[in-house]
């Protein structure tokens, strides 16, 4: 039976809060520069 | 052990040959994929017809061509400075520091709406005053106001459609009037904005011009209560209407030339008004006047003592984004507000990167702004 080698969980917690966040970032980066409202990342005033 | 063939690693080559690696490196193609496709929908790299900043901007750059390290839109112009003198009666619409009494330092900038800095001043031209508000806990207040009573279209995408219907057509030279009217046709709103600036006559001058920030804003006191208010710089200068043929012969810089004499012989003056509004007023279209019995409040006065030409450091590398508020001024629900401000930071990053050329207003007798 192979054993299953993992990273500790609170690693692997971090690595994809990281990627979520990371793609969030520029998801909203291009979302404010490519429109003329502030809505997309709920902006509004 | 590196190389024991039955230690356990879930990262080793071979596991591509297994029954199911296709389908597993499918479905990682397919996440990425998705993730990139949504990416460029954001962008609007895949909906060519999307009015986004840049859009806006190539507009005026086909419209009136591209001037090297000049604004896109209001090209011709002038610095000024001076000061706002409050004299408290702000305080209770917003409890912003430049409303408290006393003197702020203002810069600013006069010029023409348009984007070729080397236009002739004429009667039609619309005329505008930038102003950036400096008191000393570096809160700014940028405004961008011009000296027609309401604004022509309503919304980003309209101005845009104007925009295109007012570029000139490849035979003449000219804009085809026949666009233009075809635009005010389906825009109404456009049509009764437009025969409101024309029962208000032009003044003679930048002095004695009364400039309107047509955008409606709030105002935030102490005890948090928001007002919708419009603001106007009232010309203390008195009106002259503008003589109804300023001749062809005149100097092509007869509107500039006019303020920098003005200054010289003494400060010029503007009263801030603000207008404020009540339930029902509208805020998200600057095309609608707001009843003239609304209570108009003189919250102090404006010294403009100095002139100069746009120069590294001055006016010229300021973008008047009429969204650099201080706190307790905050935006309404006008969309034209933060497109301006979108629009406005694109010309900024564009010229910001090109060679300056000298601007054609020149102060008589400086030698300075180069």
């Amino acid at each position: 039976m192979a054993q299953h080698l993992q990273f500790p969980i609170i690693s692997r917690m971090l690595h994809w809060t990281m990627a979520v966040m990371v793609l969030a970032m520029l998801f909203i980066g291009i979302g404010m520069v490519a429109s003329l409202g502030l809505s997309l990342a709920g902006l509004d005033p | 052990m590196p190389n024991d063939p039955n230690a356990a690693t879930p990262y080793r080559l071979s596991a591509l040959t297994e029954n199911g690696a296709p389908i597993r490196l499918t479905m990682i193609g397919v996440a990425i994929l998705a993730v990139v496709a949504c990416f460029a929908f954001v962008a609007g790299w895949l909906s060519p017809s999307r009015l986004t900043q840049a859009r806006m901007i190539d507009a005026f750059e086909e419209v009136n061509g591209v001037w090297p390290g000049f604004r896109r839109n209001h090209a011709k112009g002038v610095c000024i400075a001076g000061y706002f003198d409050s004299n408290g009666d702000g305080v209770r619409l917003s409890k912003a520091v430049v409303f408290q009494p006393g003197k702020v330092p203002v810069i600013g900038r006069f010029s023409l709406a348009g984007g070729q800095p080397d236009v002739s001043d004429g009667p039609a031209a619309v005329r505008a005053m930038g102003l950036s508000f400096r008191p000393p806990d570096g809160e700014e207040w940028r405004m961008a106001m011009i000296d027609i009573p309401v604004f022509v279209v309503k919304d980003p995408e309209s101005f845009y459609q104007q925009l295109l219907a007012s570029r000139p057509d490849p035979a003449t030279g000219k804009p085809d009037p026949a666009k233009m009217r075809g635009f005010v046709t389906k825009h109404p709103e456009t049509a009764r904005a437009l025969e409101i600036v024309k029962a208000s006559p032009f003044s003679s001058g930048f002095a004695n011009a009364s400039y309107n920030a047509l955008n409606a804003f709030r105002f935030v006191n102490a005890a948090g209560a928001s007002t919708p208010v419009r603001w106007s710089m009232a010309a203390v200068d008195p009106f002259e209407p503008e003589p109804p043929a300023q001749s062809a012969a005149q100097d092509k810089n007869y509107l500039f030339d006019a303020v920098i004499a003005r200054i010289g012989r003494a400060p010029v003056l503007w009263r801030l008004v603000v207008t404020s509004g009540e339930a029902g007023d509208p805020t998200d279209d600057a095309t609608i006047p707001w009843p003239s019995n609304r209570r108009h409040i003189d919250v102090g006065t404006l010294t403009i003592h100095h002139i100069e030409s746009e120069a590294p450091g001055n006016c010229r590398d300021v973008n008047f984004d009429p969204l650099v508020l201080p706190s307790w001024i905050e935006p309404s629900d006008d969309p034209l507000l933060s497109a301006r401000s979108a629009a406005y930071s694109t010309s900024f990053t564009r010229r910001a990167g090109e060679e300056k050329e000298p601007s054609a207003v020149q102060i008589p007798g400086s030698g300075k702004g180069a």
